[in-house]
């Protein structure tokens, strides 16, 4: 087992005392983050990213990492307390959750939540602790030409499958990939689309985008059209300890949960709504009382809460593996390693395991961690939701304002951290997802630079995409993912919608 | 002019925007120069594709706003006019964010980072300046100490010296 000697080092190294220390901030940071209303992990890491000139690689993602965690479980205590479900995964658990909370039983309904996000997220990690070697060794076959081919299936299934209309998912990735275009080339080194100014000569910071859609877009939008805000928060009512009943309703669930989750997050087909809604329907259809369900079904929370986690961790597979990411937090997670000049992908593992495995294996230890944080001291982090919201968000704004100044000391940049909130506002007014722009944007100089690999081994003959049988198929896929789903609505007819 | 038709106008105009910025950036690729090298394209082709895909988007989108409006638009809040206070609302945050930009390499974080605080504050209805803006004082202290001090950011938080 080279797999397993490996994570044994990756644990030597997470258990320093320093990084035992970066695994708890990042685990109670994203608690913190989880479960504020309008803050969510992507934003945090951007708004965090300037640390990294100052920490060392594995301590810094192993911080970021309990970040992305950390919210997953945060995030279910806002959902169920609040109605308001704190990222968009959780949307299911507000409504299932938060009938709980109404029946008094709030305390049960954080309790399976938060065990469920433990289980989920402990069986996940170790999943990707038995995959990613062998991932590994496939990626390292991989050329120039399936690594383009794999982005081009990251970019549709994340703009095309997700959200509602697969026009704006596709609008929102092309914007984000020119956003990326913009600044030095790194084949020839000449400046692009800079229009003259010097500040765009390397390049739009992924971090103003995030955090100008995030948190700046974010507030405006609720300013201009949800000023009142009219969530109640519910009292934490009940014993943290299930019962007997509520144990056995729960168990299975998170086991199932697990197993929709993981995949979902490890396949490039972006995010975790989609497998959170097929394990709500799931246990729906498996319960022996399906009537409680929108009353307050403890399934409901369990199998939910821990498909999210698990697809959470599940994402981390292609990013770690393949340096593909298929959300906007795991694209922050990139831009963290890329300000350490370091690629994820099949040769780090080879040159630097004992960060990889670390950050595994902080893994299995934040979970740990996030699970006591989390349980005992349900009562505190509620305390976060009295925050009035005009604190909130003046506090997220004067955040914001810091990541995007400390890039460089620029006011240039604050200004246009101004100009894509605004532009954040209409791309929500009017739905355009976000994150496809932040994955096109950091994955299109990416794709470029394979593209063009690809085209120089061959010399320029185009049919390289074609012939070689693993590029070819996931293009093939690629264009399904786009395709299928139209064609299909034409012959049964539904071209209305 | 009813609301909907007001609104599939924007629609409309944002696909003209898309197509207007995809036109630019086109134009914009001829500007570098076409080195190709073994690879037989150089570094216009990606942009251009790019700019020939958001052009194509911009198409599409037109085509919806023309017929019948985006589709699938759902939750989104319906009135094009916003209420005073979401302008009042609007006006303090972006006058927050300029302030900021404006004398921040003056008179550093702390104190630009209190203002802004106060008016975001009072964007969503805050009702004591004095209380917001005493908060924020000490919330961006303690950022600048954290970022400063322990994390070693370098990050000028006062007057200039």
């Amino acid at each position: 087992m080279e797999g397993l000697s490996a994570l044994m080092e990756g644990f030597a190294a997470a258990v320093t005392p320093m990084n035992l220390l970066w695994a708890f901030v990042g685990a109670t940071i994203g608690t913190a983050i989880g479960v504020l209303p309008g803050i969510g992990p992507a934003l945090t890491i951007a708004m965090l990213l300037p640390v990294t000139a100052k920490i060392e690689p594995t301590g810094a993602l192993i911080m970021f990492a309990g970040v992305y965690y950390g919210a997953m479980f945060g995030g279910s205590t806002t959902s169920i307390l609040l109605n308001t479900p704190g990222e968009s995964a959780s949307l299911v658990t507000a409504l299932e959750g938060n009938a709980m909370a109404k029946r008094g039983q709030a305390a049960a309904a954080l309790a399976t939540a938060a065990i469920g996000s433990f289980l989920a997220g402990t069986v996940a990690t170790l999943l990707l602790s038995l995959f990613a070697p062998y991932l590994v060794d496939v990626a390292l076959k991989f050329g120039p030409a399936e690594y383009f081919a794999i982005m081009v299936l990251a970019f549709t299934t994340v703009s095309a499958l997700m959200g509602k209309s697969a026009l704006r998912g596709m609008t929102s990735l092309f914007a984000g990939l020119a956003v990326g275009m913009v600044g030095i080339e790194a084949t020839t080194g000449q400046a692009r689309f800079t229009v003259g100014l010097m500040e765009l000569t390397d390049g739009i910071d992924v971090v103003l985008v995030a955090v100008g859609l995030f948190a700046v877009g974010e507030a405006l939008y609720n300013v201009i059209y949800e000023r009142e805000g009219s969530a109640v928060v519910q009292k934490l009512k009940g014993s943290m300890l299930m019962t007997r009943e509520q144990w056995a309703r729960s168990w299975k669930p998170w086991l199932r949960g697990t197993l929709i989750g993981f995949p979902f997050g490890s396949i490039p087909a972006g995010g975790a709504e989609i497998p959170t809604f097929l394990s709500y329907s799931l246990e729906k259809k498996l319960s022996k009382h399906p009537e409680e369900f929108g009353k307050g079904a403890i399934e409901g929370v369990a199998g939910p809460e821990a498909t999210n986690n698990a697809a959470a961790t599940g994402t981390l597979v292609p990013l770690l593996t393949l340096g593909i990411p298929t959300t906007a937090t795991a694209a922050m997670l990139l831009a963290a390693f890329q300000n350490y000049n370091l690629q994820p992908g099949p040769l780090l593992f080879e040159m630097n395991p004992a960060l990889v495995w670390g950050l595994i294996a902080s893994l299995y230890i934040g979970n740990l961690m996030l699970l006591v944080l989390n349980l005992p001291l349900a009562g505190v982090w509620a305390r976060l939701l009295a925050i009035p919201r005009p604190m909130l968000y003046a506090g997220i704004l004067v955040f914001a304002a810091l990541g995007a100044y400390t890039l460089r000391q620029s006011t240039f940049d604050l200004a246009l951290l101004l100009l894509i909130g605004l532009l954040g506002v209409a791309m929500r007014r009017y739905d355009f997802p976000t994150a496809p722009v932040i994955v096109g944007m950091i994955l299109g100089p990416l794709a470029e630079k394979n593209f063009r690999n690809a085209l120089s081994i061959s010399q320029g003959d185009f049919s390289v995409f074609a012939t070689r049988p693993i590029a070819a198929t996931i293009l093939v896929i690629a264009l399904a993912v786009v395709l299928v789903p139209r064609l299909t609505r034409v012959r049964f007819g539904h071209a209305d919608d | 002019m009813d609301l909907a038709t007001t609104d599939r106008k924007v629609q409309a105009a944002i696909g003209l925007g898309f197509i207007v910025a995809a036109v630019a950036m086109a134009g914009q690729t001829f500007l570098v120069d076409a080195e190709a090298g073994y690879a037989g394209i150089g570094p216009r082709f990606f942009p251009f594709a790019i700019a020939a895909g958001l052009g194509l988007c911009g198409l599409g989108l037109i085509l919806e706003a023309l017929t019948g409006g985006y589709r699938n638009l759902e939750g989104a809040p319906s009135g094009m006019k916003l209420d005073r206070a979401a302008r009042q609302g609007l006006g303090w945050i972006v006058g927050g964010l300029v302030f900021q930009l404006l004398t921040i390499p003056y008179i550093g974080f702390v104190p630009t980072s209190a203002v802004l605080f106060t008016c975001v504050a009072r964007a969503f209805g805050a009702r004591s300046l004095w209380r917001s803006a005493a908060i924020g004082a000490l919330m961006a202290l303690t950022i600048w100490a954290i970022f400063t001090q322990l994390l070693g950011v370098s990050l000028q938080g006062f007057l200039r010296s």
